[in-house]
């Protein structure tokens, strides 16, 4: 009997944590590819909720671009700001914390580009 | 033996697929509510893949302090579709940076990125992390009211400048970056976007 609770226990485990750790992060477009972006130009997701939070925020564009990728508050307040050239990224410093992604071309140019979050499912009522 | 076997897959099974269903719901797009705000495009609740780093390539360029205590480590790694990243990490899971074609330097004799904490009207912490090329052995850092500072390259010649508060509260910030060859001759001088 007790072999047989072990052998039980193991598997459960086993095949619980391989099917939670194969659910990796998802990627959602907040634009489309492609996406032309003027100066001053941004765009946002929705925001994240107790069920499912932003881990990521991507703006991907030319090695030639500049812009920023933010995680905006209910507040309004920005964090984990980044800018850069190229394909720029952001991981924040608080996951569980509510926000939403944004991405901006700050820049004097316009050109082509494509934002994306991440988002990771978390248990919830 | 055999019943006990099978019941034992049986229940890992339906452990399993619970776990699945549960880690699954909140993927519905509509549920993340991944939309955009001023697009003129309808482009809504569309899945598509990120840029994949590639962990076996990376690198460490060296840790660095902030003023309030927080330290950062600068890294280089290679992103899975051939893009060179000059990536920033933090004690707390926090990172950024920026992924090039072309290698770090194929634009610029310089990679970096502008990191802030705060705004978008005032921050409460800014810096500019990067790495230089190997034909540059300076580098200053131009302001936004024309002050000018020198800035030191560690042995991997990575480099990283924090604006002093006194500089955001009156909104000064970093918009160019001036290289020089080791001859003191001026390689380049890269803007960019005052931060705010």
């Amino acid at each position: 009997m007790r072999r047989l609770a072990t052998v039980t226990l193991i598997a459960v485990v086993a095949f619980s944590a391989f099917a939670v750790g194969a659910h990796a992060d998802s990627v959602y477009g907040y634009t489309a590819a492609g996406t032309w972006f003027s100066p001053g130009q941004g765009y946002g997701s929705a925001y994240d909720n107790t069920c499912g939070r932003w881990t990521e925020n991507n703006f991907s564009k030319g090695s030639g671009s500049w812009g920023l990728v933010t995680f905006i508050d209910p507040g309004g307040n920005w964090s984990n700001t980044r800018q850069g050239n190229g394909w720029i990224l952001s991981k924040p410093s608080n996951v569980l914390s509510t926000k939403k992604l944004h991405c901006k071309n700050n820049s004097s140019k316009t050109y082509q580009g494509g934002c994306y979050g991440f988002s990771r499912a978390f248990p919830c009522a | 033996m055999k019943h006990p076997l099978l019941l034992a897959v049986l229940a890992a099974v339906v452990a399993g697929s619970v776990a699945l269903v549960w880690a699954s719901r909140a993927e519905s797009p509509r549920e993340m509510g991944a939309t955009e705000i001023r697009s003129p495009v309808a482009v809504t609740d569309r899945k598509m893949s990120g840029l994949k780093l590639d962990t076996e390539t990376r690198k460490s360029l060296g840790a660095f302090r902030l003023s309030k205590g927080r330290k950062i480590e600068l890294v280089t790694t290679r992103a899975e579709d051939g893009r060179s990243c000059l990536i920033d990490e933090d004690e707390t899971g926090a990172s950024g940076g920026t992924c090039l074609e072309n290698g770090l330097f194929g634009s610029h004799n310089v990679a970096f990125s502008v990191s802030s904490q705060g705004g978008p009207e005032r921050f409460d912490e800014l810096y500019v992390s990067g790495v230089a090329a190997p034909s540059v052995r300076g580098i200053a850092l131009v302001k936004t009211d024309g002050g000018v500072v020198q800035l030191g390259l560690n042995a991997e010649r990575a480099f990283v400048f924090e604006s002093l508060q006194g500089d955001l509260e009156a909104r000064v910030y970093p918009t160019a970056l001036r290289l020089y060859a080791p001859n003191g001759k001026l390689v380049e001088t890269v803007m960019f976007p005052p931060a705010g």
